[in-house]
């Protein structure tokens, strides 16, 4: 439960144009595009529908259809199972960059608090972790970035990465591999590579159809190949909207009951 | 020089062939003997190198320790009834004294009813010991809710690794059985006596004894033998008495149904099934060789005679190979089968020659003068050539591929020899008894195949267009090799439907649990827990046994007495009982309803977790939540009470009366502080995980998945490797071997087609004719391939050894086309085929036909290689007629220009 609602698929522009890349006149350096990268990956607010499929410990693959409202960066994130009718209704609410998280059951009318630290445990059943996505600082402040050229990804012209932990860091990957949109500083594809092993390839990520929302490249699909576990789990965003102004009252129990 | 030699020993033999014949038959009779030592095994662990270290450690493992190998006989039904079997059967089993060492089918209970709470984790027990703070039923379920909130609700991580989640459906199957047990008591249907009561107290601390999968329907029994999987006799033995129990049971239990798996009945099975198979595939290629044999020349006592001396050639290729080898392993148990299909050729080019000679009306000895004259060198140089290529496999590191070299090797020069000698004076034998039968001697036929000349008239018109087509049809077949895949699956090998092979992916289902494992060995307890415990965090890992789940650290147990000190001054002091009435049920019912909540948030949180066995649990319990007429047990157990509260209080409080004093009891028990040491443990235990001297522990690591998918394989191998390089097991040999084979196979074929080169040139004495005479197997190779891909074939394990094989083969049709070039000219094209390229294509089918018949073996294994050597020697076959007179055709016009 550790990931910001739909961190991975909200990308926002915020502070850069596309394109800018392009009309740099001194080279750019990884750290540069890490820092753009981290801040697409981090939007100020959104509000979005999203289908998840993940893959179940029987190897079924299971759907979900919720809402996910996310407030000041992704540190606070709500959200609101819509399908299947099992769970709809059901709520989840993440506070403080997804250190604090509730869950609303309807049928129960409860709201139970999970208490969890674990940076690299699962979300929902799904690959993802907290920290796939970079949520906050975390490529900035856990790696060490080194630019090791150009490669296409899905036809597009990509800078390379290398981000290897740092010393003291708390991650639970020992390297990433990064490719970032030239354009749109979207990663297109993340290798996450195992916490004691550098060489044994965990994690893939792959981000796609991206499309420009409120002016912000947004990557409509993202899957994640989980490699040891051979399994997958695929993100959609039906729609998303971030020109929102979302009130704190949301991220609240009431909120999650409404 | 070897010209008048082998003139010589033609007369020699033709005129002392009784001498010949009973040399032979003496030789046959003491290789016979020495043959009857050589043992089959089925092991892929015997295909590796004896020295690799994980060999070794494999080796020495499944030596050491007795329960490396076992038989798992696997139940399925419904749930009272699979138990009952259990029951029945055991004590059978067990009385099999001469193979069953011992037979588990419930937890090591004993044990656990004295040590049990010193074994969960100090975590978890701080959480429990609220639970036996007050044994009446209210405040009991309110512990249990509070225990049940904080453990699975409120700690997500509760549920997130598998061994986390089996413990949970372990707990909710408990809980399950209480309230089952409960609600008896509520309806008046507990029967009187506490036996009830004491199950229900029972499945509370212990969990349901048997080995049963989550849904009850498929229960396990391991049977530990006395002996090691390397005992293969024993082995068979031991499969068959426990099938022969099986089989006399379930009639008894019509419902039920039972078989075997797990390494030793797999093992039986490969045996038992190849062992059959080899025996029918090498009658039935003798048989069609002879048939296709008697059909070609029109003969009936000569090809019966070849086949006689094909048997004289494995059998003296037997025993001399029984001197360098204990045993014939998977790839050379099947050499018998590949000499039938190789050495019939050199029979054929005799029973050919003499024939003609015969025909031309010389006598006998003359006529046998003449073909070893003709045919011999031929013969000489192609078994020469072959055996070089054969014995050039012996480089390879892997036992299969080096073996298979040396035991076909032996078998080709076997077959040169006896093909000289014995099969000469057979055929005069035989015409000087035929002639004292009849009075007049057989009538010699000589057989023609127009075809081919027609064809060679064809190809000396218009080489170009025949070479044309040959490089189209060549590229097309390279471009389908390039894309020809690997079955890594072994199981593919086996026969199709077997039982122990099907059980293995009930196992995986019903248990998430492949019985293929790997283990290591460690010189300490301390090393044991921490190798398992780095494997437990492991996701392709489904279970780790190990000693150290029975003997914790001094520290866990420190901790760990602490808590169980607490819930044994709880039992000792909180021992006063209260009744139930109507004007409490309330209570008791809000602890139920609390409880249903618990448990269906709980299959809430694993629905959309993912965690498909707690989801399906909670439902049994709570219901449904898809399915409105699906009601939740604990509320409809709250609706009795509700219903009828005086009947209700009344048999609760008997149920009450009659669970505390047990549970009080063997809770107290089971949480005994005493520091648990390897001496405690009990025989049982400890001969699970020590070895004989006690100074090594085994540690077994099971799959969570079929290890034969070739992704996963490589995953689950490359875990294992990050926990520790040393482990071993069936999964990473498998996948050493594929390394190796992959290495070897590479290797060794680029040698054997180095060292047939240097035969060819050494022979032709022009280095121009020997790569000539390559061409139609380089050729042929990737039309080998080509094929295998065009019909859906893939390599395999097995038929990847026959590559460097074809190598060896399917050079001879390049060498006799070439060598009759050289006699006739090389504008006799038409002449050259109609003879030679009759000889080739009569070897050719002859040969296919022997190996073909490796396609009839239920050992799929076996029908792989017998389809990839088919269609190499089909293709090699093509291409030396299609390529080589297309070739000479276009030099020689280029030599008249």
């Amino acid at each position: 439960m550790k990931l910001k609602a739909f961190t991975p698929l909200i990308f926002s522009a915020g502070l850069f144009c596309a394109g800018s890349a392009g009309a740099q006149t001194n080279p750019i350096t990884a750290d540069t595009i890490i820092q753009r990268v981290t801040r697409v990956m981090n939007p100020a607010q959104s509000k979005g529908k999203m289908k998840m499929t993940i893959t179940t410990t029987s190897k079924k693959t299971r759907t979900f259809v919720y809402l996910a409202y996310a407030k000041n960066h992704g540190e606070k994130t709500l959200m609101k199972y819509l399908e299947p009718s099992r769970v709809k209704g059901q709520a989840i609410l993440m506070l403080n960059n997804a250190d604090d998280i509730w869950v609303y059951f309807p049928r129960t009318r409860r709201v139970r608090k999970l208490a969890t630290h674990a940076k690299k445990q699962k979300m929902e059943g799904s690959d993802f972790s907290y920290e796939d996505m970079g949520a906050g600082d975390a490529f900035i402040d856990e790696f060490e970035s080194r630019l090791l050229g150009e490669e296409k990804k899905q036809g597009k012209l990509c800078y390379e990465l290398e981000l290897t932990r740092k010393p003291k860091s708390t991650s639970g990957y020992s390297k990433l591999v990064m490719w970032v949109d030239k354009e749109s500083f979207v990663p297109l594809v993340i290798d996450y590579y195992h916490d004691d092993d550098s060489t044994l390839l965990e994690k893939e990520l792959v981000c796609g159809n991206i499309e420009i929302i409120d002016d912000i490249p947004t990557p409509m699909q993202v899957v994640m190949y989980n490699k040891l576990d051979r399994t997958q789990t695929s993100m959609e965003l039906v729609e998303v909207s971030y020109k929102v102004d979302l009130e704190d009252d949301l991220f609240t129990e009431r909120g999650m009951k409404k | 020089m070897r010209d008048k030699l082998l003139s010589a020993w033609g007369r020699f033999t033709a005129i002392k062939s009784g001498w010949v014949v009973a040399a032979m038959l003496v030789l046959a009779v003491l290789a016979a003997i020495s043959a009857s030592r050589l043992k089959v095994t089925m092991r892929w662990s015997d295909l590796l190198p004896l020295e690799d270290p994980m060999v070794q450690e494999f080796d020495r493992i499944i030596k050491e320790y007795t329960n490396a190998s076992n038989s798992i006989i696997v139940v399925q039904g419904p749930e009272h009834r699979i138990k009952e079997f259990a029951e029945a059967i055991v004590p059978k089993v067990e009385s099999l004294t001469e193979y069953v060492e011992r037979v588990d089918y419930r937890i090591d209970e004993d044990f656990l009813r004295q040590h049990g709470f010193m074994l969960a984790k100090a975590k978890d027990l701080k959480k429990t010991v609220g639970v036996f703070s007050d044994l009446n039923l209210i405040p009991l379920l309110t512990h249990i809710n509070d225990n049940f909130e904080e453990t699975y609700i409120a700690d997500e991580e509760a549920l997130s690794t598998k061994e986390k989640e089996d413990d949970a459906v372990r707990y909710l199957d408990g809980l399950q059985f209480w309230l089952q047990v409960m609600d008896r008591y509520v309806s008046n249907l507990h029967g009187g006596n506490s036996a009830l009561a004491d199950s229900a107290v029972d499945r509370f601390l212990i969990g349901d004894p048997y080995f049963i999968s989550q849904d009850k329907k498929v229960l396990l029994i391991m049977v530990e033998p006395t002996f090691s999987i390397m005992e293969i006799d024993i082995a068979v033995a031991s499969t068959d008495s426990i099938q022969a129990v099986l089989d006399r049971t379930l009639p008894e239990f019509p419902e039920v149904q039972a078989g075997l798996t797990g390494n030793i009945p797999l093992q039986r099975d490969e045996m038992v099934y190849s062992t059959k198979d080899l025996r029918t595939t090498s009658v039935v290629a003798l048989a069609l060789v002879l048939l296709f044999f008697i059909l070609s020349f029109r003969m009936w006592t000569a090809p019966l005679l070849a086949g006689v001396n094909l048997i004289l050639a494995i059998i003296i290729a037997a025993g001399v190979g029984a001197i360098f080898l204990d045993s014939l392993n998977i790839m050379t148990s099947m050499f018998a089968v590949i000499l039938i299909g190789l050495g019939i050729d050199y029979s054929i080019h005799i029973i050919s020659v003499y024939n003609e000679r015969r025909v031309l009306g010389e006598d006998p000895p003359a006529a046998m003068q003449q073909t070893l004259l003709r045919s011999g060198a031929g013969i000489i140089t192609g078994g020469i050539t072959t055996s070089a290529a054969f014995f050039t496999l012996m480089i390879a590191s892997s036992r299969g591929i080096k073996e298979m070299g040396l035991i076909l090797g032996l078998g080709i020069v076997s077959a040169m020899i006896t093909t000289l000698a014995a099969l000469p004076a057979f055929l005069v034998l035989r015409e000087r008894l035929v002639g004292r039968i009849r009075h007049w001697p057989p009538r010699p036929v000589s057989v023609e195949f127009k075809v081919l000349e027609r064809f060679g008239e064809q190809q000396s018109r218009k080489p170009v267009l025949f070479l044309i087509i040959g490089i189209l049809l060549t590229s097309f077949f390279v471009y389908q090799a390039l894309h020809a895949k690997f079955d890594y699956n072994y199981l593919n090998m086996e026969p199709k439907g077997l039982v122990s092979v099907e059980l293995q992916e009930t196992m995986i289902e019903a248990f998430d649990l492949s019985p293929d494992f790997a283990m290591m060995t460690t010189s300490s307890i301390e090393e044991s827990r921490e190798i398992a415990e780095k494997a437990k965090k492991v996701a392709s890992i489904s279970l780790v046994e190990s000693i150290s789940e029975y003997v914790p650290s001094g520290s866990q147990q420190e901790k760990r007495s602490v808590h169980l000190q607490k819930i044994r001054h709880y039992l000792e002091t909180n021992t006063t009982d209260r009744d139930l009435s109507e004007n409490n049920l309330s209570g008791l019912i809000e602890q139920l309803e609390r409880l249903d909540m618990n448990i269906y948030e709980l299959g809430q949180l694993a629905f959309t977790g993912g965690q498909d066995k707690v989801d399906e649990k909670c439902k049994q319990i709570v219901g449904d939540p898809e399915n409105p007429d699906d009601g939740s047990s604990i509320l409809q157990l709250a609706d009795r009470l509700r219903d009828n509260p005086e009947s209700a209080a009344s048999g609760l409080n008997l149920f009450q009366k009659q669970y505390t004093s047990p549970l009080r009891e063997k809770a107290y028990e089971m949480a005994n502080p005493q520091a648990i040491h390897l001496g405690m443990l009990p025989e049982t235990i400890k001969k699970r995980f020590m070895n004989r001297d006690g100074n090594r522990f085994l540690i077994t690591m099971y799959p969570k998945e079929m290890v034969w998918d070739f992704e996963f394989l490589r995953i689950f191998t490359r875990q294992l490797e990050r926990i520790d390089p040393r482990i071993s097991g069936t999964p990473p040999l498998m996948l050493r071997l594929i390394d190796y084979i992959g290495r070897d196979g590479l290797r060794a074929t680029l040698l054997t087609i180095l060292v047939v080169l240097l035969f060819l040139w050494l022979d032709f004495r022009s280095l121009k004719m020997a790569l000539m005479a390559m061409i139609p197997l380089i050729a042929g190779g990737f039309w080998m391939v080509g094929l295998m891909k065009t019909f859906g074939m893939m390599f395999t394990l097995v038929n990847l050894m026959g590559v460097p094989m074809i190598v060896g083969i399917g050079i001879d049709d390049g060498v006799h086309l070439l060598h009759r070039y050289r006699v006739e000219g090389l504008t006799k094209t038409p002449i050259v085929l109609k003879s030679t390229g009759k000889a080739i294509m009569l070897t050719s089918i002859t040969t296919m036909v022997g190996f073909g018949s490796l396609m009839l073996a239920k050992y799929r294994g076996f029908g792989s290689l017998g389809s990839l050597l088919v269609l190499g020697v089909f293709a090699c076959f093509m291409t030396t007629v299609l390529l080589l007179p297309s070739i000479v055709g276009i030099m020689t016009r280029k030599g008249n220009s």
